[in-house]
């Protein structure tokens, strides 16, 4: 079970992480770079949503580098370079950036791991009442009979 | 009416104070005299907390200036509408909103419980509420006093800002509140349920109501919101992970969770300390989320007036927080039931783990949201988190619960046998997985879309399953026919398929959701009149512009004619605003709405010899998102239908 656990954590770990890295297209749109930037106006809005002069700048600019034949990278690092890390709508994946990309999966993961290991025990805990309780001397039932009892109690759960 | 509005005040904190130690008192006592007086200070605190909101809606309504509040707004020009609703406009009345709406729920608990003061928790429910008060009270009287006047009378006030002039000021503040406040009273039923040590599920049973109404109120603010930022803030998004949107989703998010844990602990008595988590948690994060809001901690669109009451905040947060896990692990042994499930593969696991994926991402939120913080505490670089950040960590988690969603229904409780499984999950898998061939064939061929469609069919399937399953039942059961059986029944279990309604309403946010952002179409373009823009099978055709006043307000409205596939398909008009006290002019969108797709035109220039420069977004699919968010609001509703026959817990 536990193999089954850490496989099945890795495997969503592996998942996310391959999920989480967005496609690399061949070639730039002016709002694909916008979405990637904030307005410096201090609205707190990505650069394609503000409305303000500062903005309509940046975005002048955005154009001007992609007429000169700049990638998505090469302007987005210009932008950096002149506005600091800040300017960017996500922090870029390295260093301790990594930190906000990875954390909620090893969350994700240790909630599992977690909720398995709690399943597992209510269930042994569940198993030995009944084994318990069918040595006390309550007649064993077979699968028929069993099959039916689950039955009727999913009907009164039910109403 | 400034000192009767101070006065009312003033009294109502005096009276939740006294409150306070009536309760105290009369518990140290045992005298039920006190606590009588107590209960009944209460609706005292309520009349004192209504008439300083009257009082303020008055001044507001009265343009009095000279109160600081007011002035900085409201102006001589902002219609009447909008004047009541710039009460909740800033920190001060919001808090004052707060405090009154709290009181008011106080005020229906008090007197649904006037026959079980002799019972130990009740005392202790009202301690909770009247303390809870005391800090809205004390914050509103002495830090952040909505009634604080000027040296001076100034002529006219700053005005509202224009983004707040729209009709989701209405509904969007309030509901919000209304959720967060709700919240207030299953988490004083679960901390007198552990001080007293009456640790069954009765306090679930009794705050049921308030737990589905309350997360129904988070629901309807946070789609409010979300229609709201569509139409006003004029970039063709609803959801922009903004640190104030996490801040009232994140609570949501555990809301759901304990919503559903509770009713495993209704059920199997089982998972006792984790409710009583969750519920803390739940009301930690309402406050954090009001804490946000005009904190100005961080960066956020919400920051229409910031006045640093964060410590105060902060300082309350942890004390209901410590002392929630302080409370928690003293009842810990008693909380701890006898857990035990019959099998790994039951409904009661499948809940557990929708859990953890609600939890991880209410984490995720959070953590995304405070990260900016973390980043320049530790690394000294400041950093920006926002929609690209939210939407990639976020959006594989979303598939997850949603493919969860429509398992957890398949798992019949305590045991799900192998022949269960393969009845109930043959097909509605199938059913998606012919539904994701034929959206390949179709041309969807990314990742995300494909999955959400994919799993969106298997979740309706197994919702629709459910109800056809339930009427046939019915109908054989009572003779009744399909069509008399269905709506009946779903009256009669309206808290089962109201929990449904609810899914269904999910998976159809999921559809417009994956839609408006999978096949958006964007385009820009600066236009004389008589020209033309494309966009899809849209052509719009600039034919008019004109410019007029109205109210407070400048407004310049261009004019074109839409055409789809070349056949004419009604105007549209977007226009840009100059509000009289506002820095800058707004857009203000034009929309075609159909179930298809919208056509979102805003006009962002006006050149002076009337050129027009304008934005047009093709949103497929998006009008499914409100129509979605209704029903899971229908759903919560019909979940909390009382019976006739029975009266209800509160």
């Amino acid at each position: 079970m536990m193999r089954l656990v850490r496989y099945g954590g890795l495997l969503v770990f592996s998942l996310a992480l391959l999920l989480s890295t967005p496609s690399r297209g061949f070639s730039v749109s002016s709002s694909e770079i916008e979405n990637n930037l904030m307005c410096d106006c201090g609205c707190g809005q990505l650069l394609g949503t503000c409305e303000c002069e500062r903005a309509e700048a940046m975005r002048a600019m955005i154009r001007g580098m992609i007429d000169e034949g700049k990638t998505k990278e090469e302007i987005l690092n210009s932008f950096v370079s002149q506005y600091g890390e800040s300017i960017l709508s996500a922090p870029p994946k390295k260093g301790f950036n990594l930190v906000a990309y990875v954390l909620p999966f090893v969350g994700l993961v240790v909630g599992v791991v977690v909720a398995v290991v709690f399943v597992r025990k209510w269930a042994f805990s569940g198993r030995k009442e009944a084994s318990d309780e069918g040595a006390a001397g309550r007649a064993d039932l077979d699968d028929e009979l069993q099959r039916k009892i689950d039955d009727e109690l999913k009907k009164i759960e039910e109403e | 009416m400034v000192n009767f509005g101070n006065l009312s005040q003033v009294f109502a904190f005096i009276f939740s104070l006294a409150s306070m130690a009536l309760i105290l008192t009369g518990l140290m006592k045992n005298d039920a005299r006190f606590l009588e007086s107590g209960r009944r200070t209460l609706y005292g605190l309520a009349l004192f907390t209504t008439l300083a909101s009257f009082a303020l809606g008055y001044l507001f309504v009265t343009d009095n200036f000279q109160v600081e509040y007011v002035a900085s707004y409201s102006d001589r020009a902002l219609p009447m509408f909008y004047k009541v609703t710039a009460f909740w406009a800033g920190q001060k009345g919001s808090l004052l909103f707060w405090a009154w709406v709290l009181s008011i729920v106080t005020a229906i608990v008090v007197r649904n419980t006037r026959t079980e003061l002799k019972s130990r928790n009740t005392p202790y429910i009202y301690l909770v509420l009247a303390t809870t008060l005391s800090f809205f009270l004390f914050l509103l009287t002495s830090v952040s006093n909505p009634f604080d006047l000027l040296d001076f009378i100034p002529r006219d006030g700053q005005g509202l800002n224009p983004m707040l002039q729209n009709p989701g000021m209405i509904f969007h503040p309030p509901t919000l509140f209304f959720g967060y406040i709700g919240f207030t009273v299953p988490f004083a039923y679960a901390i007198s349920a552990m001080v007293v040590g009456r640790l069954d599920e009765t306090w679930l049973r009794k705050t049921r109501r308030w737990n589905i109404l309350s997360w129904v109120f988070l629901t309807i603010g946070i789609i409010i919101g979300g229609q709201w930022a569509y139409v006003e803030l004029g970039w063709g998004g609803y959801w922009a992970w903004d640190p104030v949107e996490n801040a009232s989703f994140i609570p949501w998010l555990i809301a759901t969770a304990f919503i559903h844990t509770a009713i495993i602990q209704e059920r199997r008595n089982i998972m006792k300390v984790w409710n009583m988590v969750l519920i803390v948690l739940t009301f930690v994060f309402c406050l954090f989320g009001t804490y946000l809001v005009r904190s100005g901690v961080l960066q956020s669109v919400h920051d229409f007036g910031a006045t640093g009451l964060g410590g105060y905040f902060l300082v309350f947060i942890t004390v209901v927080l410590f002392g929630g896990i302080y409370l928690i692990a003293e009842s810990y042994n008693d909380l701890r039931s006898k857990h035990t499930l019959e099998s790994y593969l039951s409904r009661e696991s499948t809940f557990l783990f929708n859990n953890v994926l609600f939890l991880a991402i209410a984490f995720s939120t959070l953590f995304g949201t405070i990260f900016p913080l973390i980043s320049e505490a530790v690394t000294g670089n400041k950093l920006t988190v926002s929609q690209p950040f939210f939407n990639q960590v976020n959006t594989p988690l979303f598939l997850i619960l949603l493919l969860l969603t429509g398992i957890c229904p398949l798992i019949g409780w305590r045991k799900a046998s192998a022949d269960n499984l393969k009845k109930n999950f043959l097909f509605p898998a199938l059913t998606a997985l012919a539904g994701a061939v034929v959206l390949f064939i179709a041309g969807i061929r990314q990742f995300y879309p494909l999955a959400a469609f994919s799993l969106s069919i298997f979740v309706a399937v197994t919702i629709f399953n459910e109800f056809k399953g339930g009427t046939i039942a019915r109908s054989r059961m009572t003779g009744e026919s399909p069509l008399t059986a269905f709506p009946r029944l779903i009256y009669r279990m309206r808290r089962r398929y109201g929990g449904y309604i609810v899914h269904l309403g999910l998976v159809i946010i999921v559809v417009g959701i994956t839609g408006s952002s999978a096949f958006k179409l964007e385009t820009q373009g600066t236009l004389s009149k008589g020209e033309s823009i494309k966009i899809g099978a849209y052509e719009l055709r600039y034919d008019d512009f004109r410019g007029y006043r109205d109210r407070n307000r400048d407004i310049y409205a261009a004019t074109l004619s839409v055409f789809k596939d070349g056949k004419p398909a009604g105007t549209i008009t977007p226009e840009r605003r100059y509000y009289v006290n506002a820095e800058k002019p707004t857009t203000e969108v034009s929309l075609r709405s159909t179930l298809v797709e919208d056509l979102y035109v805003i006009m962002p220039e006006i050149s002076p010899d009337r050129e027009i420069t304008l934005k047009v977004t093709v949103n497929p699919l998006l009008a499914w998102i409100w129509i979605g968010g209704t029903l899971m609001v229908l759903g919560g509703i019909m979940a909390i239908l009382p019976n006739r026959k029975k009266k209800g817990a509160l």
